[in-house]
């Protein structure tokens, strides 16, 4: 018996010592990753297509980022700034209306194939031609008669506001005075794409085709597509034909799907250059042991509730005004979210150097306590019934509960209840208004408050909280008319104010990106829309980090 | 020491031996001395619990559970050695070479003592190789194939390749018995060998054991019956709580018992003498209450990738007969003779091919669920194995009034109040009805078995085998309870057995079955001083009776030696083809 | 045998085409959509998609659709990965998912069933008691717990393997150790128990009697019996690595089917759920049919299912 059992036991180390050994000899992950120019970078969720047009969540735009090119590119550290990227230069009319680029010669899509205007005309009216049924083709609607286009009010393409005046000529007419207009040539929906490889596999408009696949991809950026494996990888490779091909020096990247807590563990094993985001528990003790690896950085982004003005008793106003009042937001943030958000007084987000909102609602117990009286409660205790609702999700949670809370203690609400949905069952309820109070968070897709604003307009799909006003709908509009941009943000902060005192939404804090980074990473800067042109990054082994131990 | 020439095998000198239970140490054989000599029967008797088969086990260190304990004695085994082995001492690699060598076990299950997973041959085969590492399996098959025939195991080469499963009974304890004389051990321990069997069978493997005898072959064996002890011992040990309490030669013991306690077990085996428990009833006149006719159940035999029916086995084959009311019918006949399947045809557990029961003027043979309802009150069985016909998990309360409460008899505030009648009717303790099964001797459960079947309030109740798993004291005690109740009641019996000297005590007609059809019927004292059919008479014949001179003849002529039976010679008639 | 087969072979498609139409119909039924995203989508360019993919059509019309491709071997296109259709998707996950399954199996068999044995030799000893303690730990940390420890210390604390992802050839083992500890300590358990049944049977009695040698009675006469209920409980087993491997798949991020169903829920990827259950259901049906026919092999009276039971 006993020498089955050796046996057996021998036969079992032997089976598994070599593997361990295999995998632990070596340098890690990391280390050979940058000395062979290949960056590991941590993105999120899984990509659900790599179609500029199929695309609208931000981890499957951070791929595009480096497989495409829009007209304008991204700085390196200055989100204001646009870089020449398909175009060399650019021009508009004097009221913003019509713009003029200026295509690089030498632009060459992957297959060596020239990048001309006509690709951009035809990208755009693929995204717009409404059986493409393009999730975020309204980013679009800048374009003159883009949206009546996408309606199918008008039947031609013609009629819409792109033209290839030839080659390497691009001109766009718009609906109204744009002046970050080349801000908007940056975004994904803007990239322009392959007509003869997306022929190839189908028809314009279908959208699904193995024209994405590796090696039938055809990209204009900076790299193109290596290979894709569902929910392991996307890697891309330099694009042989890029007209700027000398400025990239990585040789490879990694895209890889990971929830927070798995990159956390995985970038300890050294195994990702970077995380896409992290627990927030671990932000304080990583500030304070290791703060050269743990970045945080505002991002364009907010966090709010809704409030569903169409039912008792969120549709008083008063009640709403004493709820934003009544919420301790620096305490959240010290106590909950633990990741230096920025406490949210207003719904925008500030832009260092540009828009600043009005911030009529910080910490004030006091008024908080009026306004519920002026509401017509006596007594916190009066105010019926309601819920929190958001998706399910352990911070979320937590938020809400320090809400209830400080609702409980400042204003005497006993009523609150929290209530948590699935992500989609969540999104259901909240797009048809069966919802009391519903978490959100909304992130700019371009530097200009409008990316904000225009939700809360009249019938805007995002609106959803049954709140319009005619005069904040009028100064949106205006905005877009006025001749300096001066003055255009005053007006915006004009309809702002109007969304601020009759408050469908109550602001929470205004996000901060919290990731790892390790620190061969170079050139890797700051960024309010986290948009990073991977080209300007590369790898340089630093000396051995003592975090990292093996 | 003992003379080294002298013939004595086996010296086992105030032995002691506990058990160690979960809860206390039970002690399980105390200081027991006793010798085996060269060639002989040495019969060890007693009834369940009373230390025997420890005593023969701690001869070779085997035990059942619990885990027993040596406390003090010694065994000597004068085996091939030249000094005696002190088999309780010797370590376990050295006892193991003796075990099925020079001593082997014939243990009393066949259905459990084989094991199920391995062909017979090959067990065989296992003994050969163990105790001789150069002889091939070739060989060994061989050597087993030579002994199954010995044991009278018809065409053995292909039988042996067969799994247990596929041997009857009787034949499986005729492999279990060839795998014990294989290495031609000196000492064989018989535990119980023939209990399970039927009569006919059980003088068939007596003539066995005799000629093992013959061949200077020790013999433990070990049995509660006495009858067997008069037919094949030389010397009798009685065992009675955990220790020896007489002994003797077997025919002065039997002639001249001096315990109270060997009184006792001599009275309790039941004799074909007996007189009958209660009063015979002949009813005359009246209508029968089940009116059996032509009853036919066969079985179809499937075979082949689509299972059709190839043919049938014929269990049941035109039986037809009456059961009146207060009246105990006896059914007799070996295993397989469709005794059992008449009464399970009888309660629709079985479905019939042919015939007719008419019990209330109604067919109740295959009735659909619904109308059989009511006659499910009116019929219970009671089964031979105590053990395994109690649900574990229940209490005995639960146990008793489930039938009630499923028939409507009774509501729940009743519950106790009946349970402990019923109790009291099978004249257990009231107190009782709170414990479960497993806290009962088999004796005690098996009068639970009675008080639920009774507890209904049955008219005709089926015994099938009912006393046949019980020690011979207690035996009789529950066949006084049934005809105790029967007459308190006046219920009906259908009962079932294989022992014909129980059936006398209690049936007042009898039925020989064979093969599935009746040989012979009538008054239980007319077939059994006057029996017709030869099948009849050959059941008769193989009941042992201790105390008859002509049951120990051959046993004067196997150790008489003077008889010329040959070494190896096959005297035994071979086991039938089929014995289902 | 060949009719028994026959007959858990059409049970087992029945049974299969109950389980795609359950979830295709329960899928459905679960609010949300595949198309509903934070930033919303026009409706108009909802209903486009909804009919590129023929979701605007009636229910039972999709469902038989789908089934008359199911049957055809198509499981359609993947709603939540553009350009990939969900037997590609499979295709890619599965030998992930099968190879830490099975390594999963083979550490529980490999781990568990010797332990099984050293306890039940040694019962009542120390060793069986340390054994079985360490056996009940086992069962009682759930994956969740063991997958993070194992990836912490194996893979951080000590290097020896990746913490987590799915790119060198030793990632499998940590995956299917965190699976396999679980089910090892519950054949751990189990093999004892049998082994301890057999040990008690009369045959195993008769062999020592015939002077058999331990260590032979427990390989030759106690083994194949002991471990029977081992083989029985494989079936159940096996479907509990493979469900199992959708949070053991999660803590290590391994491209499996596991990680594919879960995106797939979340993102109300319809055809991509059904593939996977579809998959996963004829995997589960597939080992409870082998675990079926080895029980029949280990058992010799079920060899013949032609012997009338005895009356």
């Amino acid at each position: 018996m006993k020498r089955v059992l050796s046996t057996f036991l021998r036969l079992l180390l032997t089976v598994t010592l070599p593997c361990a050994l295999l995998a632990c000899g070596g340098p890690s992950p990391v280390e050979e990753a940058t000395a062979n120019n290949v960056l590991l970078l941590g993105n999120g969720a899984e990509p659900k297509a790599l179609d500029p047009h199929l695309v609208s969540s931000v981890g499957d735009s951070n791929i595009l980022l480096s497989l495409f090119e829009g007209l304008c590119a991204f700085h390196p550290s200055d989100d204001n700034m646009s870089i020449p990227g398909a175009a060399e230069s650019w021009e508009s009319n004097e009221d913003y209306t019509v713009w003029t680029f200026h295509l690089r010669k030498n632009g060459r899509w992957s297959n060596g194939d020239p990048v001309t205007a006509h690709d951009f005309v035809y990208a755009y009216e693929r995204i717009l031609t409404p059986a493409m049924g393009s999730p975020y083709s309204s980013m679009l609607y800048f374009l003159k008669n883009g949206a009546k286009f996408n309606q199918e009010e008008i039947d031609s393409f013609d009629e819409v506001g792109v033209k290839a005046l030839d080659d390497y000529t691009l001109e766009c007419t718009l609906e109204q005075p744009t002046a970050f207009f080349p801000e908007l040539t940056k975004h994904t929906t803007y990239y322009p794409v392959h007509r003869a490889t997306i022929e190839k596999f189908g028809s314009m408009t279908d959208q699904f085709t193995k024209w994405q696949r590796p090696g039938n991809h055809v990209s204009n950026g900076a790299f193109k597509l290596k290979s894709w494996w569902i929910n392991h990888s996307v890697v891309v490779e330099p694009n042989p034909y890029y007209w700027d091909k000398d400025t990239v020096t990585l040789k490879e990247i990694h895209f890889i799907p990971m929830t927070e807590f798995t990159e956390e563990r995985a970038f300890r094993a050294e195994q990702l250059h970077y995380t896409y985001a992290m627990p927030s528990n671990l932000i304080p003790w990583y500030g304070e042991h290791y703060p050269d690896l743990v970045r945080r950085e505002p991002y364009y982004g907010s966090y709010f509730y809704r409030y569903n003005t169409t039912k008792p008793p969120l549709d008083n106003l008063k009640l709403r005004q004493a709820l934003a009042y009544a919420i301790d937001r620096n305490a959240i943030i010290d106590n909950v979210t633990l990741g230096n958000q920025t406490p949210a007084g207003g719904f925008t987000p500030p832009t260092p150097g540009g828009y600043q909102p009005p911030t009529p609602y910080s910490f004030d117990p006091e008024k908080a306590r009026q306004l519920l009286q002026e509401a017509g409660y006596a007594d916190g205790g009066e105010v019926p019934e309601f819920e929190i609702l958001m998706n399910t999700h352990e911070s979320h949670r937590a938020i809400a509960e320090a809400i209830q809370d400080m609702w409980r203690k400042h204003l005497g609400l006993t009523n609150v209840s929290i209530a948590n949905q699935e992500w989609k069952v969540f999104q259901s309820t909240i797009i048809e208004m069966k919802y009391d109070v519903g978490r959100a968070g909304w992130i700019g897709d371009y530097m200009d408050p409008t990316t904000f604003l225009d939700m809360w307009r009249t019938d805007d799909s995002n609106n959803n909280t049954g709140w319009s006003n005619p005069d904040y709908d009028r100064y949106l509009k205006e905005a877009a008319l006025e001749p300096t941009p001066e003055a255009r943000l005053a007006k915006l902060h004009a309809a702002e104010e109007i969304l601020m005192a009759e408050l469908p939404v109550l602001p929470i804090y205004w996000y901060t990106r919290n990731y790892l980074i390790h620190p061969d990473v170079q050139n890797w800067n700051p960024l309010l829309l986290d948009h990073h042109n991977y080209k300007f990054i590369h790898l340089k082994a630093a000396p051995p980090h003592p975090f990292f131990k093996r | 020491m003992p003379d080294p020439t002298s013939n004595t095998l086996l010296e086992v000198k105030s032995l002691s031996v506990t058990f160690q239970t979960e809860e206390k140490l039970v002690p399980a054989v105390r200081d027991v001395s006793f010798t085996v000599k060269k060639g002989e029967i040495l019969g060890l008797v007693g009834e369940s619990g009373s230390g025997k088969t420890v005593t023969a086990m701690s001869i070779v260190r085997l035990f059942p559970r619990p885990p027993g304990r040596f406390d003090s004695g010694e065994i000597l085994f004068h085996g091939a050695s030249q000094k005696p082995k002190d088999l309780l001492k010797i370590p376990v690699e050295e006892l193991r070479k003796i075990r099925g060598r020079e001593i082997s076990v014939i243990f009393q299950e066949p259905m459990t003592a084989l094991s199920p997973l391995h062909k017979v041959g090959d067990q065989l085969a296992e003994a050969v190789r163990i105790h001789n590492p150069k002889v091939t399996q070739k060989e060994a098959l061989d050597t087993a194939a030579e002994w199954l025939d010995k044991v009278g195991i018809p065409d053995p080469r292909e039988r042996m390749k067969a799994f247990p499963y596929q041997f009857s009974g009787g034949m499986r304890q005729r492999a279990m018995i060839a795998m014990a004389l294989i290495l031609q051990p000196k000492l064989i321990i018989a535990d119980e060998p023939t209990t399970a069997l039927d009569v006919t069978l059980q003088q068939q493997i007596f003539e066995l054991i005799l000629k093992m005898k013959q061949e200077d072959t020790s013999i433990v064996f070990i049995t509660h019956d006495m009858g067997v002890i008069w037919e094949l011992a030389d010397r009798v040990l009685v065992m009675k709580d955990s220790h020896i309490v007489e002994r003797g030669e077997v025919e002065t013991l039997f002639g001249n018992p001096q315990e109270a306690y060997t009184k006792e077990l001599l009275a309790a085996v039941p004799k074909l003498t007996d007189p009958p428990v209660g009063n015979r009833q002949y009813p005359e006149g009246e209508a029968p209450l089940i009116e059996v006719k032509d009853l036919k159940t066969w079985f179809p035999v499937k075979s082949g990738i689509f299972a059709h029916t190839v043919g049938h086995v014929k269990a049941v084959d035109g039986v037809s007969f009456d059961i009146f009311k207060n009246e105990t019918v006896g059914l007799v006949g070996e295993s397989g003779s469709g005794k059992t399947t008449i009464g399970r045809t009888l309660l629709g557990l079985d479905k019939s091919t042919e015939g007719s029961a008419l019990y209330d003027d109604k067919n109740i043979l295959n009735l659909p669920f619904k109308e059989m309802l009511p006659f499910r009150r009116k019929m219970q069985m009671i089964f031979q194995d105590p053990f395994s016909s109690l649900n574990p998990r229940l209490t005995i309360l639960d146990i008793l009034t489930e039938g009630l409460l499923e028939h409507g008899l009774l509501n729940g505030k009743d519950r106790k109040d009946e349970a402990a009648r019923w109790l009291k009717e099978v004249h257990l303790d009231p107190d009782y009805m709170n414990r479960y099964p497993h806290e009962f001797s088999g004796g005690q459960r098996q009068r639970i078995c009675v008080a639920r079947a009774m507890a209904v309030q049955p008219e005709f109740v089926v015994c099938d085998e009912a006393v046949s798993a019980l020690d011979v004291t207690i035996q009789a005690k529950v066949i006084d309870l049934l005809v105790e109740l029967k007459e308190k009641f006046g219920l009906s019996y259908l009962f079932i057995s294989h022992d014909l000297s129980v059936v006398k005590r209690i049936c007042d007609r009898v039925l020989v079955l064979h093969h599935g059809v009746v040989v012979e019927e009538g008054k239980t004292e007319d077939v059994v001083s006057d029996p017709q059919h030869p099948y009849t008479k050959k059941l008769i014949s193989a009941v042992p009776v201790p105390g008859d001179k002509s049951k120990r003849a051959r046993l004067e002529i196997g150790s008489g030696k003077a008889n010329g039976v040959k070494s190896g010679d096959s005297s035994l008639p071979a086991a039938p083809k089929s014995e289902e | 045998m060949f009719r028994f087969l026959l007959n858990r072979l059409l049970q087992s498609i029945v049974a299969l085409i109950a389980i795609i139409s359950i979830t295709f119909f329960l899928a459905r039924a679960a609010p949300g959509g595949p198309f509903l995203e934070e930033k919303a989508i026009p409706p108009h360019i909802v209903k486009q998609m909804e009919a590129y993919y023929g979701l605007d059509k009636p229910l039972p019309v999709q469902w038989l659709t789908y089934m008359g491709n199911f049957i055809q071997g198509d499981l359609g296109p993947s709603f939540g990965n553009k350009g990939y259709t969900v037997n590609e998707v499979i295709a890619q996950g599965l030998p992930v998912s099968l190879t830490i399954g099975l390594g999963g199996l083979l550490i529980a068999l490999g781990i568990g069933v010797p332990i099984g044995i050293i306890a039940a030799a040694r019962q009542n000893q120390f060793a069986d008691y340390s054994l079985m303690s360490l056996a009940m730990m086992g069962i009682c940390l759930p994956t969740f717990v063991t997958g993070p420890l194992l990836s912490i210390y194996l893979g951080i604390k000590f290097g020896w393997f990746n913490a987590t992802g799915w790119n060198e050839p030793s990632d499998w083992f940590l995956p299917s150790l965190t699976l396999g500890v679980f089910y090892a300590a519950y054949i751990a358990r189990l093999s004892r128990g049998g082994i301890l049944d057999i040990l008690r049977q009369d045959y195993v009695r008769t062999a020592r009697a015939k002077g058999v040698p331990e260590w032979r009675i427990m390989v030759r006469h106690t083994l194949r019996g002991g471990l029977l209920p081992v083989v029985i409980y494989l079936g159940p087993a096996i479907s509990g690595l493979i469900s199992g491997s959708f949070i053991v798949e999660n803590i290590f991020e391994l491209p499996g089917l596991g990680t594919h169903f879960i995106v797939a829920t979340t993102n109300r990827d319809y055809t991509l759920i059904l593939g996977t259950v579809a998959v996963y259901a004829v995997l589960i049906l597939t080992m409870n049919f082998l675990v079926d026919i080895a029980q029949v092999y280990l058992n010799p009276r079920l060899r013949s299912s032609t012997a009338p039971e005895k009356a």
